[in-house]
């Protein structure tokens, strides 16, 4: 059975106090919120298989607009912020198929960068419950349509104990955590190893197999990101999280056919959603709708595999002559295709017509 | 989807094209010096060197062959033969051949030029059964064993046995006709000279209908001077030029055709298909310069042409369209190239329209298809080491498959060359980390995600009563030897009512028998925990056990021999009580040094090399309490 190496096991000894140590006066204001709380979502649905992914962070008008609604039609997981003016009114409009998360970034609802000492985790966790329990849902709805929430810049806020804690009061809420981590490092190894995936039911990485500068990240840059599957992995089957891959690149920036390519083979072995998009389709319904790739693209390699390209290839490279042999009286072959109606354009007969 | 594409690629007569100069040389005629005599001969019955050619058998147009040489593989081949190694052509083939020949010879077309050797063979045919009393027996045997030593290539050789008037004929296993082959060796060995066995082949081909059209030679002869290497080539060419020989007049010129299109045509076509290909792929060859050189090869051939600029913007226009096709999915658009690249690419029929649609595609596919294998030969090998044949290696384990040439119209070495090179650019820009030397797992980007990793492994927590019966195992006799001692007065192992002979007795037994556990147990332990590591549980035990024994039976024998010493020299009563304590003590000893063997890493049972120490300490600490008692009782 091959075995962690040393320093790993050791630390691990080591930490095993700390890790499982939550500031007493921290538990006691979690134990607080769980004691009078209210379920946001009633019932669990029945699962479905999640298979496409998508964001988008602005607000939206009310009603939705033919794009937005194509747009947000499209995608099995919604990523949306619910703070934006306008969408838990677009929510009620029946969104109810899709899974819909909450981004809830954790700095920009405290206003603080980090959280040093318990005081500060306390005031963290108060807002964020504030947040559950009044952004969540309007006021006339029964209940959220929210699936679950996406936390984002946590990682200077909660400990791994605290978020144990955090993610129980959540899931007790009836939502499903979802945690969102980002480059250059997603999360430290100590991190790695303290924290307890067992309750996460998602994580989504940005920018994990393309940079923001349309070019793809290579196997050395991907390291990080493979230490944080393997820690995961290494805690529960991989059938019960889901991951999702959120390449987010510059706006202006072409993407290559040949890194988008890669990108979906690599999220499909690894069973990853994925989302790739620029900067303003974010923001913007039609730019998402021009701009992302909503689909595995095509493979020239593929159609260089065809047999009777490989025969028509081998033909024309075969070929010495170049010039018909037969009289000028043979009349051209006329090939018509394509939604244009056919011009047959009347040239030497020598030519082959084409409207393509 | 192309805008104009018809008009763009229409053709113009080459007087209307630009008459630009791409700096080619143009051969008019060659002139040969004049060499030797000679030239009365036919080339294809006389060698060089005036040496007939008739009677040896069927070789390779364009070299030569003498008697010996034939001699020679000769030789190997009836041995072959001797040794029943040869596969022997049955009766249902030759009777095929048979009404074959027939046919040939309803035709009346060989005239005089072997009309009766024709139907002797087919007499022979038809009467040959495949049995051991035929005339004529046809053997074929593998295609290495049929090369001269000046590497000629030798078709078919023949062999009469005068003895029983039969004719071995040996023909090689990779003829191209070997209906064609047989003819020739036979009219050969009939006398008719080799030239007039051409004549009979061409004749059967024509008969057959394998006569290439363009050339007017059989298939055979146009295989041969494929065959043969560019020097060799010319010699032959620059033979046939100087022969004067009016019979081979009509043969000589097909031949020579041929052997100038093999020489200039082909070579310049190979070095196109490299421009394509290798040059464009690899960016050497900008797309301008790709459709010039085409442009100039069509100009060559004489042919009506597109104007420069025009196919250039359409190799161009395809070029920047191919990967929104792709990457929007676009399959209908793909299947439309499918079918425009199929219908338009005929055999002879191709116009330089139609080429110049085949480039563009060709090579904008081409060079996609390259991305996408360049990236994925990255991921699976992050590492590479810049050496070009590890890319073409991964590039066809995970991208290409073995036929590299088919898709690609690249060999797998320049397509690793073309990898290797662009590594070497990208890794000037991002440079690889250090590569950290305790890593020995495969790096690549689609790494497992290693669940069978334990993070909590090899960490087991031991109980407590566990980890105090370790010392409790020397510790506890000790301690209840010490407390019976200094209580009562009678301890395990010594009493303090025992005479002083005897108690000198028991210590020496003590000594000896830790001399021999420590060489016995440390026997033991120096073998049995590489058994266990290696879990060979069986052989482990077989080890520990026989050692045990042994260990026992030295105690008990040099136990009975000291008896006797002891009962001897003094009393025997002592001597029992040696042998006692030495048995008693060595057994237990070694007991508990076999039973070290058996732990496993993290656990703290000492081996009993510990003992020694631990134990003298003891006898320390025990001698010093009798002293003690003794002074307190007396």
């Amino acid at each position: 059975m091959p075995l962690a190496p040393k320093a790993d096991r050791d630390s691990h000894h080591q930490d095993k106090h700390q890790r499982s140590a939550v500031p007493n006066a921290i538990a006691r204001f979690i134990e607080k919120l769980t004691a009078d709380i209210t379920r946001l979502v009633p019932a669990k649905p029945p699962k479905k298989d999640l298979k496409t992914f998508g964001a988008f962070l602005s607000s939206v008008s009310v009603p939705l607009s033919p794009c937005q609604i194509r747009l947000l039609s499209q995608w099995d997981v919604i990523v949306v912020d619910p703070l934006q003016p306008g969408v838990l009114d677009a929510l009620a409009w029946d969104l109810s198929t899709a899974y819909i998360l909450a981004r809830l970034d954790v700095q920009n609802l405290t206003g603080s960068h980090a959280a040093n000492d318990s005081k500060a985790v306390i005031n963290s966790l108060d807002v964020l419950s504030q947040t559950l329990a009044t952004s969540l849902k309007r006021q006339s709805d029964p209940h959220s349509y929210f699936r679950g929430i996406l936390l984002t810049g946590f990682r200077e806020h909660f400990s791994p104990a605290v978020l144990k804690k955090l993610q129980e009061y959540v899931n007790a809420l009836g939502l499903d955590v979802w945690l969102e981590l980002s480059p250059p490092e997603y999360l430290s190894t100590s991190e790695c190893r303290d924290i307890d995936m067992t309750g996460i039911r998602g994580i989504v990485y940005r920018n994990g197999t393309i940079r923001p500068d349309g070019d793809r990240q290579n196997y050395f840059m991907m390291g990080e990101m493979r230490k944080v599957m393997r820690a995961l992995a290494g805690q529960k089957p991989m059938g019960e999280a889901t991951f999702a891959m959120w390449e987010t690149v510059n706006d202006g920036v072409e993407l290559a056919h040949d890194v988008v390519q890669r990108a979906y083979k690599w999220c499909n072995y690894n069973s990853a959603m994925l989302w790739i998009g620029p900067q303003s389709a974010l923001t913007d319904a039609k730019v998402a709708l021009k701009k992302c790739v909503s689909a595995e693209p095509l493979g020239a390699l593929m159609w260089l595999k065809n047999d009777e390209i490989i025969a028509a290839q081998d033909r024309w490279r075969s070929n010495d002559k170049v010039g018909l042999l037969a009289p000028a009286s043979q009349p051209g072959t006329v090939l018509t295709c394509g939604r244009s109606p056919s011009t047959h354009v009347a040239l030497n007969p020598c030519t082959k017509h084409s409207t393509v | 989807m192309i805008p104009n594409l018809s008009s763009r690629l229409s053709l113009l007569s080459p007087e209307h094209s630009l008459q630009a100069e791409y700096g080619g040389i143009r051969i008019e005629a060659q002139d040969w010096p004049l060499g030797s005599d000679h030239v009365l001969d036919n080339p294809f019955s006389v060698s060089a060197d005036e040496n007939d050619y008739t009677g040896i058998g069927c070789f390779q147009m364009g070299l030569d062959c003498t008697r010996k040489d034939i001699a020679d593989l000769l030789e190997a081949q009836r041995k072959l033969r001797d040794l029943d190694l040869l596969d022997r052509i049955q009766k249902d083939e030759l009777r095929q051949l048979a009404s074959d020949f027939k046919k040939l010879d309803q035709t009346r077309a060989l005239g005089q030029d072997g009309l009766a050797a024709l139907k002797e063979l087919i007499d022979l045919l038809t009467a040959a059964t495949g049995s051991e009393t035929d005339k004529l027996r046809i053997y074929s045997g593998l295609h290495s064993g049929f090369r001269t030593r000046q590497e000629t290539q030798i078709w078919g050789m023949y062999d009469v046995e005068p003895t029983m008037d039969t004719m071995n004929l040996y023909i090689s296993n990779k003829t191209h006709d070997r209906a064609a082959t047989i003819l020739h060796t036979f009219l050969s060995s009939r006398g008719y000279t080799r030239f007039q066995c051409f004549t009979a082949e061409m004749k059967w081909a024509k008969q057959q209908g394998t006569l290439s059209s363009t050339w007017g030679l059989c298939p055979r002869i146009l295989a041969d001077i494929e065959q043969l290497s560019p020097a060799e080539t010319l010699l032959w060419l620059q033979r046939l030029s100087r022969a004067k020989n009016d019979d081979a007049r009509d043969l000589s010129s097909k031949v020579s055709a041929y052997c100038r299109y093999q020489l200039m045509e082909v070579p310049s076509l190979l070095q196109l298909r490299e421009l394509n290909s290798t040059g464009y792929l690899s960016g050497d060859v900008s797309a301008e310069s790709l459709v010039m050189s085409r442009l100039s090869w069509y100009r060559e051939q004489g042919c009506s042409l597109p104007d420069a600029s025009l196919a250039l913007s359409v190799f161009t226009d395809i070029d920047a369209r191919l990967p929104g096709i792709l990457m929007s999915g676009n399959t209908q658009a793909l299947a439309q190239f499918e079918d425009v690249i199929t219908k338009i690419i005929q055999k002879d029929r191709i116009d330089a329209s139609a080429d110049m649609l085949a480039l563009a595609v060709f090579c904008a596919f081409r060079r996609v298809a390259l991305n996408e294998i360049y990236l994925e030969v990255l991921d699976r090998n992050p590492r590479p080491n810049l050496d070009p044949v590890q890319a073409s290696c991964f590039a066809e384990n995970y991208a290409l498959g073995a036929r590299c040439d088919a898709y690609l119209d690249l060999t797998p070495m320049a397509c690793g060359k073309i990898l290797s090179d662009r590594f070497r650019a990208y890794f000037r820009k991002y440079q690889p980390p250090r590569r950290d030397e305790v890593f020995t797992e495969l790096p690549t980007a689609y790494a497992s995600m290693d669940i069978d990793l334990d993070p909590k492994g090899g960490h087991e927590e031991l109980p407590l009563y566990y980890r105090f019966t370790f010392l409790g195992i020397f510790a506890v006799p000790a301690l209840i030897d010490i407390t019976l001692l200094t209580t009562i007065g009678r301890g395990l192992y010594l009493s303090t009512y025992m005479s002083n002979v005897d108690k000198n007795m028991t210590t020496t037994a003590l000594m000896v028998s830790l001399l021999l556990v420590g060489g016995f147990g440390g026997w033991i332990s120096s073998g049995g925990s590489y058994y266990l590591y290696a879990m060979a549980f069986p052989a482990m035990s077989m080890f520990v056990l026989t050692r045990f024994i042994a260990g026992l039976c030295v105690a008990v024998v040099g136990g009975v021999f000291a008896l006797i010493g002891i009962g001897a020299a003094s009393s025997f009563v002592s001597g029992v009580v040696f042998f006692a304590y030495l048995v008693m003590l060595t057994t237990y000893l070694m007991t508990l040094s076999a039973l070290s063997v058996y732990q496993l890493p993290g656990f703290q049972f000492q081996s009993v090399s510990h003992l020694p120490r631990l134990s003298s300490n003891l006898k320390l600490f025990a001698n010093c309490w009798f002293i003690v008692r003794d002074e307190l009782l007396s």
